[in-house]
């Protein structure tokens, strides 16, 4: 069996499934959730209401009754599951060297200043370097945007430099504020809102991540990349 | 047309059906928690499926209506006074300006829902005292009988007590089942889930004994839905429910089938419940003849509708 045709497939409810291609959170696995999710985007089928992306997984969220119904007209009697399942299957085990991913890079700027960044100095202390190496070697990648999840915008990123991954704090901040950038082991993310959050924080982003119609900056597959600017311009462009 | 709020309920709401199509952004689908009460209310005052409705948590608001309209409550039964007299859920009732709804306690269930002629129009967020709720349109008939009360179809109410059950709640294996050990997979049915306090629109949290000492893995975030049962590392189940985050990384060791979610809707904090598995094919007949079933009744209620105007 090739490395291409090895997951799981399961139901997670009577109304979706979920494909799970196993592994740690890889790009490269990664890059095969959206392969996936492109193609079922373009062959989808009456009834799906959405298709979730996860590290290493896509889950189809589906209407039953709607399927159910198209079914029906085409006097196909298998059960739902089995035809949902069947048709990620039919998806995932498609050539899709033909499908290109977005490679549209977002820049972010943060700045990293511990007046709004209150945990670069532990994240220092635990590598013993300075903050301004944290900040070199957190701007230096370009992150996938692995999924979308938490809260609406907050985009799961990574994958950080070893050398300044750190684990989340073990007791949750009740309060971590909009804007806040965060590290988590290979994560990296941005807080869209105001929100309990166990991640370290290292700096700010003046940005708004989600507006009020309820767009987001950080769309699941985007490439995004840190841009350090000083505590004077994150007041500046925080006014605006 | 409107409603107001004279006095706030413990968390009042407008809710529509679960949202579809923003999950992959992490926008929770929401909507209302019980959406049979929702479906029936809307039936009952000849409503699109979709159209927005009062969710009120116990106690509940108290309402005045700003001009006559024909509306219904739902989902936990009860009754209520409007004005002097005493009206039960289920039933579609004509009101008129002025009148006052307060519902008596206690009430059968978690969640009344109520709905207006043409809807209510969306407002987000909890509602507070002095809100007013506007319509999507008016109800254009008019009665005589200024201050007095009329009940559309004397004696009708649509039975609904067929769509809940009380005692189990039926479940498929989530795909981490197998964390559990041999005995706790056998502990499992008989042991009894109560509600707990720390429950709320988003998930209710679990209590049960004894509590399962599994050493959860190291997952990774993925995708999870109304319904699913988390084990927490504190060995306890929580089941997310309509404002669910959309991913998690805790064991889903399974997931209440669609046909038990109003009824789950409808338990109250404390009440507890047993968990019987089921296999997705029995789960998918539950929901097709819950399906089923449900739209009977909503073409019954458009019958009665119909057949009650023309006569008048």
């Amino acid at each position: 069996m090739s490395a291409t045709s090895s997951y799981q497939i399961y139901p997670i409810s009577d109304q979706a499934v979920t494909l799970d291609f196993g592994g740690p959170i890889s790009l490269e696995t990664n890059d095969r959730v959206y392969m996936l999710v492109d193609a079922l985007i373009k062959n989808k089928i009456e009834g799906v209401t959405d298709i979730i992306p996860a590290y290493n997984s896509v889950t189809v969220v589906y209407n039953y009754m709607t399927v159910y119904q198209r079914q029906l007209k085409n006097e196909n009697v298998i059960p739902i599951y089995t035809f949902i399942k069947d048709w990620i299957e039919n998806n995932v085990n498609q050539d899709v060297s033909g499908i290109k991913l977005s490679k549209n890079e977002i820049i972010i700027p943060v700045c990293y200043d511990k007046t709004v960044a209150p945990d670069i100095e532990y994240v220092a202390d635990q590598h013993q370097m300075s903050t301004q190496k944290v900040i070199e070697l957190h701007t230096a990648k370009t992150y996938r945007v692995f999924m979308n999840g938490f809260l609406p915008g907050f985009a799961y990123m990574g994958i950080v430099d070893p050398a300044i991954q750190t684990p989340r704090h073990q007791n949750p901040r009740p309060l971590v504020q909009a804007g806040s950038v965060g590290i988590a082991g290979v994560q990296t993310g941005i807080y869209p809102c105001n929100s309990p959050g166990g991640w370290q924080i290292i700096g700010k982003t003046p940005l708004a991540l989600i507006d009020e119609n309820e767009n987001i900056l950080l769309t699941p597959g985007s490439f995004v990349k840190f841009n350090a600017i000083s505590l004077l311009e994150f007041e500046k462009l925080n006014k605006q | 047309m409107s409603i107001q709020i004279i006095k706030a309920g413990i968390l009042d709401s407008l809710q529509g059906l679960p949202g579809t199509g923003k999950q992959h952004q992490g926008f929770s689908p929401g909507g209302s928690m019980d959406t049979i009460a929702h479906l029936m209310a809307n039936a009952l005052v000849g409503n699109k499926r979709d159209a927005i409705v009062l969710e009120m948590h116990i106690p509940a608001a108290v309402i005045v209506f700003n001009k006559e309209t024909l509306f219904t409550f739902t989902g936990a039964l009860t009754s209520a006074t409007l004005d002097n007299e005493t009206v039960y859920s289920n039933q579609p009732i004509i009101v008129n300006a002025g009148s006052k709804l307060t519902f008596n306690t206690p009430a059968n269930g978690a969640r009344i829902y109520l709905a207006v002629h043409g809807g209510f129009k969306s407002k987000k967020g909890r509602l507070q005292k002095n809100d007013v709720l506007l319509t999507a349109q008016n109800f254009n008939y008019h009665f005589e009988g200024v201050g007095q009360l009329h009940a559309l179809t004397t004696g009708w109410t649509a039975n609904t007590g067929e769509f809940y059950r009380s005692n189990t709640i039926r479940c498929i294996h989530g795909p981490n089942f197998n964390v559990l050990s041999k005995k706790e997979i056998e502990d499992f049915e008989n042991k009894r889930f109560e509600i707990d306090l720390q429950s709320n629109r988003m998930g209710f949290r679990l209590k049960s004994n004894p509590i399962c000492h599994t050493i959860t893995p190291e997952l990774l975030s993925t995708a999870v839905t109304r319904g699913t049962l988390q084990l927490t590392p504190a060995g306890q189940l929580i089941v997310l429910m309509a404002d669910h985050q959309t991913t998690g990384g805790y064991p889903r060791i399974g997931t209440v089938i669609s046909a038990d979610m109003a009824s789950l809707a409808q338990m109250p904090i404390g009440s507890s419940f047993g968990i019987k598995w089921i296999d997705i094919q029995e789960a998918e007949r539950l929901l097709l003849q819950q399906e089923t079933n449900l739209q009977q009744l909503e073409n019954a209620c458009k019958f009665r509708l119909q057949e009650y105007f023309s006569e008048k």
